[in-house]
């Protein structure tokens, strides 16, 4: 006879309810307390005669409230952890879990009934508390409720993310003490992983680095914080015209995500070991899998550590290269991490056994082979320089604006090409660990990012020390023609997407010389302004001045007298500092707002000439 | 009506329990008796489906145990070392219990309060003493009305009142109801008393399956642990020698 097939037992579910009350109770005086008696406490303490404009008090009030929703999120991330910790308590001991076990309750059951609890933990405080905020909100008569509804869908997607997280964890780990460990490592360990894989190729690969971007997907954590939350649009006397919740379509994946990890937690538990009830790890294929994944975390970070106390340099003194040096670093932190990892998952400081040598040992040579290919370019990585037909445009050192003109493109790629010719060279010096004072060199920084014609993207950063007879070498002379060339210097100034009809006031900067300081005319109106410094400052409103200051600079660029003005490219000083605030964006995109920074040389007569005549305009 | 077949499992390379076979008829009390770490405690904790066997079967009545909640409704464990839910009392557990095995018999519940006088079901049972804790397991367990009913060294900790009181209460289903007994125990002398079949584990194996009558013929001159000790190979040194 087949078993009659239950997925619900209602007496778990209670039990599970009942027992771990001051869980959601205090979830849900928290959720109370944030949204449905905030709302009502401000309408009905405000003095509403009193307010200039009431519906704009609460439309400031609603949108204050659901502005905390970056707070809900992380204490869901804590909730999730709770009520996972809660239902999942009983595989934590021995004799709950051999009781638990023993009752005639298939694992489906319980697993379906221990996850429907401790969603309800979650979700059904959520429903309340913004079920009654909406009640408030009606009753009051504040606008934009439906944001309201869709912060609450949000949290709850969210909240079955973290707690299909914590479950899957909970399955992993026979240990309460180490869930909440590796709930947290899970939240960052791809963004860590990333983080560590992009250090090591900027430490070892020539033309690797420059800096880069977290990618916040790696973490969900940073996924949810960065792509949920709350924006504003205003009037132009400054009010808020509209608040919108953002971040619906990442909810959805969270959830989906959270999903996937109760299915995952589901075959884990289906396989579950009873009798391994405090093991750190309880699945056994995971064992090595979190061990090895322990070392190659550990290991980058013990060395890194290690390095800055000095032993870098003590180490590199001996070897005389980066590579051998950072070599017996990982090896000595992968030997510590070896043991560390199988002292944490076999809960005993004895693990000096021989078999456990050898395999360290052998993890080491293991681990050692990734650091080597970076180290010796066995890729060539940096041997690789675009042919110019491929290219769509460059965008030279970090700059908001592309180089796509074709003579740019080449004399870009002519640079590129030279020091990848000099890559041995160049790459000897990364290398080589610094001891002696770095004045001695000069460096250039040079990052190219290609955006070729098949859509590809291919970025190169490269640190190039120069000693001081190297100046006049054609290389260095290319480099300095590259970054004076006048396609190069508006990129580096203007954006791609800047147009001038979108532009806000424009503010100049006038550095004048020290000894004129005293002389310096007083403060006159909104339009001038003086510090007790050496700069003034004045302000252009007017469409067809800003089109005259931003006409001169194009003519100075062109001309080749307006260049990058910094230490490593011009010896002059700025004159004039023009800033220009602009809006871009819009239909598609949300509408952002940057500023232009342009440093004036005296060089640049033209724009020198109508920044003087502004000011003497402005000044009158 | 309990068919064990050449049952292993291994915790990592130890091997508790080395192809055990084992038959259980209905209507009998059963004895497993072994040294500590001859494997009873995971033998039963198989049989009740807490453990998932490497291999062999583990059948009642035919139908596997493990994950068969129809099987297990029909069956009890009390281990050795028991669990009751950190704040719960006698009647929050008997709630659980209730919803939980649908043939829990709310009368006998209300009935068996006289055999359990020292027991205060509004008391947190934590707070109970390690005795009166296992007389609500019993007290829980003859109520559930099961066909089977596993013991881990039930009666340790009972007074000696209270352990043939809850022994007639056993044997008393067992004869009245059919009831099979499965029970672990150090205790040969209580054994002897109440089992109609023996059955001495060792190394995780079943050295011998007998009935009781069997056995006290094959004792001759010798005592029940004395026969055990024989059977296990225990002793086969000289304690004087160790200890000079």
């Amino acid at each position: 006879m087949k078993s009659k097939i239950s997925l619900f037992n209602p007496t778990v579910y209670w039990k599970n309810i009942k027992r771990f009350w001051p869980v959601w109770t205090v979830y849900t005086i928290y959720l109370v307390l944030r949204c449905p008696w905030r709302l009502y406490y401000r309408v009905t303490t405000a003095n509403m005669s009193e307010l200039m404009d009431p519906v704009q008090a609460k439309m400031a009030w609603m949108s204050q409230m659901l502005n905390g929703i970056d707070a809900d999120i992380l204490i869901l991330i804590c909730m999730g952890l709770i009520c996972a910790a809660a239902v999942w308590s009983y595989l934590y001991r021995q004799k709950s879990s051999t009781f638990v076990h023993s009752l005639p309750l298939r694992r489906h059951t319980l697993f379906l009934t221990n996850i429907l609890s401790g969603l309800s933990m979650i979700v059904i405080p959520t429903v309340f508390a913004y079920g009654c905020g909406m009640l408030v909100a009606a009753a009051y008569h504040y606008p934009n409720i439906a944001q309201m509804a869709k912060a609450m869908g949000i949290l709850i997607c969210v909240g079955i993310l973290f707690f299909g997280m914590a479950s899957f964890v909970a399955m992993i780990t026979g240990n309460l003490l180490v869930l909440p460990a590796l709930y947290g490592v899970f939240q960052f360990v791809l963004a860590y992983l990333y983080a560590i894989l992009e250090a090591a190729k900027e430490l070892l690969l020539f033309g690797s680095g420059g800096g880069w971007d977290m990618k916040d997907w790696l973490s969900p954590v940073l996924v949810v914080l960065h792509r949920t939350g709350i924006t504003f649009t205003y009037k132009e006397s400054g009010d808020i015209q509209a608040f919108h919740i953002y971040g619906a379509r990442t909810a959805l994946i969270c959830a989906a995500a959270g999903i996937v990890m109760l299915a995952a937690a589901w075959l884990l538990y289906r396989k579950h070991h009873t009798e391994r009830c405090g093991d750190t790890i309880t699945v056994q294929w995971l064992r090595p899998v979190i061990k090895y994944g322990f070392i190659v975390c550990f290991a980058p970070l013990m060395a890194a550590i290690l390095g800055s106390f000095g032993l870098y340099e003590a180490i590199g003194t001996v070897t005389g290269s980066s590579l051998p040096t950072i070599l017996i670093l990982l090896w000595i932190s992968g030997i510590c991490g070896y043991f560390i990892a199988e002292m944490l998952l076999q809960k005993t400081f004895r693990v000096f056994g021989k078999t456990h040598v050898l395999y360290c040992l052998i993890f080491n040579v293991v681990l050692t082979v990734p650091v080597l290919a970076l180290g010796l370019d066995v890729f060539g990585y940096s041997k690789w320089v675009p042919e110019t037909g491929e290219i769509e445009r460059v965008i030279l050192n970090r700059s908001t604006g592309s180089v796509s003109d074709p003579d740019a493109v080449e004399q870009i790629v002519a640079v590129h090409q030279g020091i990848a010719d000099d890559r041995t060279m160049f790459r000897k010096r990364m290398m080589t660990v610094h001891v002696p004072d770095p004045e001695e060199w000069n460096y250039r920084y040079i990052d190219l990012t290609y955006q070729l014609k098949n859509g590809k993207v291919r970025s190169r950063h490269f640190v190039l020390r120069f000693q001081d007879d190297e100046m006049d070498s054609s290389l260095y002379r290319q480099i300095r023609e590259m970054m004076g060339q006048p396609k190069v210097v508006y990129a580096r100034y203007f954006p791609d997407h800047f147009e001038i009809a979108r532009t806000e006031d424009v503010y100049v900067n006038h550095y004048l010389p020290e000894s004129d300081g005293d002389d310096l005319p007083e403060s006159d109106g909104d339009d001038q302004e003086v510090s007790d410094t050496v700069t003034t400052h004045f302000r252009v409103t007017r469409e067809d001045r800003k089109k005259q200051i931003y006409d001169a600079v194009c003519a100075d660029i062109e001309s080749g007298a307006l260049k990058i003005m910094d230490e490593y490219y011009s010896d002059k000083e700025a004159v004039y500092n023009v800033q220009i605030p602009y809006y871009f964006g819009g239909e598609q995109e949300p509408t952002r707002y940057t500023a232009v920074s342009i440093d004036v040389g005296e060089d640049s007569r033209e724009t020198i000439k109508i920044l003087n005549k502004l000011e003497k305009l402005y000044n009158r | 009506m309990i068919e064990i077949k050449n049952v292993t499992k291994s915790f990592g390379t130890f091997r508790a329990l080395d192809g055990v076979d084992m038959n259980v008829r209905k209507g009998t009390v059963y004895g497993l008796v072994g040294p500590n770490g001859a494997g009873k405690t995971t033998l039963l904790q198989c049989l009740t489906g807490v453990y998932r066997t490497d291999s062999g079967s583990i059948t009642v009545d035919g139908q596997p145990v493990y994950e068969n909640s129809d099987v297990k409704e029909r069956m009890v464990y009390i281990p050795d070392e028991l669990y009751y839910f950190s704040q719960a009392n006698t009647r929050d557990m008997m709630k659980y219990y209730r919803g939980i095995y649908r043939n829990f018999d709310m009368d006998r519940f209300e009935r068996l309060k006289e055999a359990f006088p020292a027991v205060d079901v509004k008391r947190p049972i934590r707070k109970l003493s390690k005795g009166m804790r296992k007389q609500v397991s019993f007290w829980l367990s003859i109520c559930c009305r099961p066909e089977v009913v596993i013991l881990d060294e039930p009666v340790d900790g009972l007074d000696p009142v209270m352990r043939h009181q809850i022994w007639s209460f056993l044997l008393s289903d067992v004869s009245i109801n059919g009831t099979t007994v499965v029970v672990s125990s150090h205790n040969l002398r209580e054994l002897e008393d109440v089992c109609s079949y023996v059955g001495i584990m060792n190394n995780g194996k079943i050295l011998s399956a007998q009935p009781m009558e069997a056995i006290e013929e094959n004792l001759g001159s010798m005592s029940l642990e004395e026969y055990f000790i024989q059977m296990v190979g225990g002793e086969n040194y000289e304690v004087k020698d160790i200890l000079v």
